[in-house]
């Protein structure tokens, strides 16, 4: 009885399949398929990877060390000599972010950590790093309202 | 200024002292007595008066000398250079380019690479000796690098001496202009430590021997030249020392006269006085007159090395100093490139005078002697080679330094110009144009053109060529042409359509069926499309990749013209529009650079950074002036200009740009629009790789139709910039809440491989149509799969 039922539903199916088949529903057999049309740039286009990121890692640590001494506008150059070098590198711009927060520069902080998000995929961790400084950024400027939707982005 | 701890004192004139008379005598005869003692006190106060005057007079010429020593001693002029070449492992750069680099700063190809200025190709490597720079941020190392290359990228850096990897580093800047004084005198200044010190001791011996010796005047030398003019007749020696040469140069005009002859001993004593010997010679050192250029001076010996030889000072060679010193004398008289026999004579001469000094060895001397004199053919201009950019740095500049500032405080400014990148740019106009007139029988030289390269993402100018001779000062069209754009509008209405996801996708639909629009002043605007053709209901995409003109104005028309002036301003224009329909069209006036900042916005993925020429000033002794940082600031969302550039790179493949394709290299995939105004009078291209924006543009300066649409002008000179600059290809990494989806470009909708008519196209999540195209089959089989998949569980 359930082999019976199972080849009653192949039966059907079969039909149902001929039947699609006929009213030139289905995949035709012979008819050749149109050109392809060009494959979506991004199949072409990846992210180009440096073969090596050293340079902006040593630039990124000179702007550190210049950070953590206070000297700012020195980290800041550094740092754009870094986005100079590869301006596709999320963590040159979300530095030069953050360097522009510890200048009172809340305007050039929030857009830059804007820019190094949009450089981010995947990282929610750096990620969430940057809406830390677009939250304080729009805090120095006295947006509140601002500055806890970047934190709840930021998971805060 | 160290004052000397010299117990000299400028002499006062000493009167005879009168011997004193005995009192009797007074009294003896009185009358006589009383007349003579107002004659006596007569003299007396002439005497205090005149040696008042004296002192008064040495104390105003002190005044002088003290004031101009230890003020800014010259005028100097403001000095523009060029980006740093910054080599790193896995930079996209050839070895040929490095060379060309090289040969700008004037490096020379040798294999002994023991002086800096140097280098030595091998196989697969460069190896050079830089020359180091004080940068803004920190001293730059003047060392032994090794440079390895595969292919076309830089394959490994090392300190060639050390034999260590260098994860970065930077050559010295090539020096593209100078900002002159108006009375042109042009001098680069030296410390005395960094001269040769061969330079100085051969200086001295020629023109001063006993310079360390003597308190400003020489009167040895005196009496030998006296006895020398005597025996000739005629002037041929001069007893002058180096301190009272200073002074004449310093202080004095040329005018032969007892009183400037007596003014120079006073003001060389004083010299001496205040100063130390080392202080004066290097003044002298820089002050010296060392020869013409045009109207240009070269003073100083470290401007005439680079005027004579194109070599800095401490790169010389014995017999290159020795011209140098040689040309003391008579800059013009000697002129090596004028008079080169006069001029390897009295080198010779001077060679000889350093052997008998003991400097050089007599082998060494014969055989600096028996050098040819080496000075390059063509004297380096005074003149910037790269008018049209530095033009555009001079107007950025302004702001903050007045002109007499850049003029006098001898300023160093560092610019962002590529030098690689302008020289091809300026090939490329210069060519493109020559042969577009020969291909289509246009007048010789009645096109012109103008190009705007920027650094894609920092805004950073790296290129302008103003017109077709790009070594010409004057109009300057990428600055000042200010031309209606065309079609270089359309991304803009495009990208302000796609920012509105709720309404507008690529595959969304629109008619290229003909408009009319009523006007307000009741006349009818009807656009028409180039080709005169219509093209039925066309997606979005495809409206743009083939630039049609009447479904274009439809969806300007939708978004609103104001809205599509609002994103033009978010995007950097700054002009106030009206807000007429033939705008979008493109019936708006740009200069090229004004274009190039639209541009800018898109190239970089929807952040507008003010295009900027000037990264940093410093003062002439290496004070921090100023820095002009990056800024940035969000002109539109991300994602839409994402949507917006993937359709502008298809442009570059199947639209009008479509010629790109054989014009690049397969591997470099940029983005770009064509543009084409009225009658063929504008000829312009827009677009951008992953490093790089380019925007082109040619028309005649007589406004005339130049009959070249954009694709087949303004394209070509874009795409021959393109080709030959390290650029990378363009960035389109889908961003995470993008979907790239089939799409049946006949309706819209979403379609299979069986679908003729489809197009990958990306879509903002939940944007991309539901339904599919009639073609695909993908819908029912899905379904029908579905239904199998039921039927067997």
């Amino acid at each position: 009885m359930r082999n019976l039922h199972a080849i009653q539903r192949c039966l059907i199916a079969f039909a149902i399949t001929a039947l699609l088949q006929s009213c030139g529903v289905g995949p035709p057999v012979k008819r050749p398929l149109p050109e392809p049309p060009p494959a979506p740039p991004t199949q072409d286009i990846a992210r180009e990877v440096e073969p090596s990121a050293s340079p902006v890692v040593a630039l990124l640590d000179k702007a550190q060390i210049a950070e953590q001494a206070g000297r700012h506008e020195d980290a800041a150059a550094t740092l754009e000599r870094a986005v100079r070098i590869d301006p596709y590198d999320p963590m040159a711009w979300q530095m030069l972010a953050r360097v522009r927060l510890a200048q009172g520069d809340g305007s050039q902080a929030e857009a830059m950590a804007a820019r190094s998000n949009s450089l981010l995929y995947g990282d929610e961790a750096s990620q969430r790093e940057n809406w830390r400084i677009i939250a304080q950024a729009r805090r120095m400027r006295g947006d509140e309202q601002g500055a806890r939707e970047a934190e709840r982005q930021a998971g805060i | 200024m160290a004052k000397r701890p010299r117990a000299k004192s400028t002499r006062q004139p000493t009167s005879r002292r009168t011997p004193k008379r005995k009192p009797s005598g007074a009294r003896r005869r009185p009358r006589f007595s009383a007349l003579r003692r107002g004659v006596f006190a007569g003299v007396w106060l002439m005497a205090l008066i005149g040696v008042m005057v004296i002192m008064g007079y040495t104390a105003y010429l002190d005044h002088q000398v003290r004031e101009r020593f230890e003020g800014a001693r010259w005028e100097l002029p403001a000095r523009v250079f060029a980006r740093p070449l910054e080599i790193f492992e896995g930079k996209a750069f050839s070895a040929d380019a490095l060379v060309e680099e090289l040969r700008l700063l004037h490096y020379q190809s040798t294999d002994n690479l023991t002086a800096t200025g140097t280098y030595r190709v091998q196989d697969d490597a460069v190896t050079l000796h830089s020359r180091g720079f004080p940068f803004w941020d920190a001293v730059e190392p003047a060392r032994l690098l090794r440079v390895e290359f595969r292919g076309d990228r830089v394959d490994g850096v090392f300190d060639a001496l050390k034999n260590t990897i260098l994860d970065l580093t930077r050559l010295e800047p090539v020096p593209i202009a100078s900002i002159y004084p108006a009375h042109l005198e042009d001098r680069l200044v030296a410390r005395l430590e960094d001269v040769p010190p061969l330079l100085a001791k051969t200086l001295i011996a020629v023109e001063d021997r006993d310079f360390y010796h003597h308190y400003g005047l020489d009167f040895g030398a005196i009496a030998r030249a006296m006895v020398a003019n005597v025996m000739a007749g005629r002037v041929v020696q001069g007893g002058s020392t180096l301190t009272q040469q200073l002074v004449k140069n310093l202080f004095l005009t040329s005018e032969r006269s007892l009183v400037r002859k007596l003014n120079e001993a006073i003001m060389a004593g004083l010299l001496e006085w205040h100063y130390s010997k080392d202080e004066i010679l290097e003044a002298y050192i820089n002050e010296v007159y060392l020869g013409q250029d045009g109207a240009r001076a070269i003073h100083g010996f470290a401007l005439a090395s680079q005027f004579y030889f194109e070599r800095r000072l401490s790169e010389l060679r014995p017999d290159q100093l020795a011209l140098l010193v040689a040309l003391v004398k008579g800059p013009s008289y000697y002129q090596p490139r004028l008079h080169p026999e006069r001029a390897e004579e009295r080198r010779d001469l001077v060679l000889a005078e350093v052997r008998d000094a003991g400097l050089l060895s007599a082998a060494a001397s014969t055989e600096a002697q028996n050098r040819p004199l080496d000075v390059t053919a063509k004297a380096p201009s005074g003149v910037t080679p790269f008018p049209a950019f530095v033009e555009l740095m001079r107007r950025q500049l302004k702001d903050q330094y007045p002109e007499q500032a850049l003029r006098t405080e001898g300023l160093v400014i560092f610019t962002t110009l590529d030098p690689l990148v302008q020289i091809a740019a300026e090939q490329a106009v210069t060519s493109k144009l020559t042969e577009l007139e020969a291909q289509r029988g246009l007048p010789a030289n009645s096109l012109q053109a103008a190009a705007v390269v920027t650094a894609a993402e920092t805004g950073e100018v790296v290129a302008v060529v103003g017109g077709r001779d790009p070594r010409l000062q004057g109009y300057n069209r990428a600055l000042d042409a200010r031309r209606p754009i065309g079609s270089l509008v359309k991304p803009v209405i495009y990208l302000t359509a796609l920012a509105r996801p709720r309404e507008y996708s690529l595959a969304s639909m629109l008619d290229d069926e003909p408009l009319s629009v009523r006007l307000d002043d009741q006349q009818t605007w009807s656009p028409r499309n180039y080709d005169n053709e219509y093209h039925g209901q066309v997606t979005l995409r495809d409206a743009l990749v083939g630039s049609y003109n009447v479904s274009t104005a439809r969806l300007g028309l939708a978004v609103g013209i104001d809205k599509v002036i609002g994103t033009l301003r978010q995007l950097g224009f700054t002009h106030r529009l009206a807000p007429y329909p033939s705008l979008l069209l493109g019936a708006l006036e740009m200069t090229p650079l004004e274009v190039s900042q639209v541009y800018q916005s898109l190239a970089a993925g929807g952040y507008r950074t003010p295009l900027n020429t000037i990264r940093e000033v410093m003062s002439g002794a290496g004070e921090r002036l100023s820095r002009y940082p990056l800024n940035i600031a969000q002109a539109a969302d991300p994602v839409s200009v994402y949507l917006l550039n993937a359709a502008l790179y298809e442009v570059t493949r199947q639209g009008t740009a479509r010629s790109l394709q054989s014009l690049l290299p397969a591997a470099l995939k940029v983005a770009g629009k064509t543009g084409t105004t009225n009658e063929l009078r504008d000829s312009w291209f827009a677009g951008f790789s992953g490093e790089h924006l380019a925007v082109t543009w040619i028309g005649r300066d007589d406004n005339q139709s130049t009959g070249l649409t954009g694709a087949v002008g303004a394209l070509p000179i874009w795409a021959d910039i393109m080709g030959n600059i390290p650029t990378r290809p363009l960035n389109l990494s889908t961003p995470p809440d993008v979907e790239w989806l089939m799409i049946d470009t006949g309706g819209g909708l979403l379609a299979d491989e069986y679908c003729a008519r489809a197009q990958w196209m990306p879509f903002v999540e939940g944007s991309a149509p539901t339904g599919y195209a009639p073609c695909a089959h993908s819908g029912p089989v899905e379904r029908t799969t579905r239904w199998f998949h039921g039927l067997f569980n």
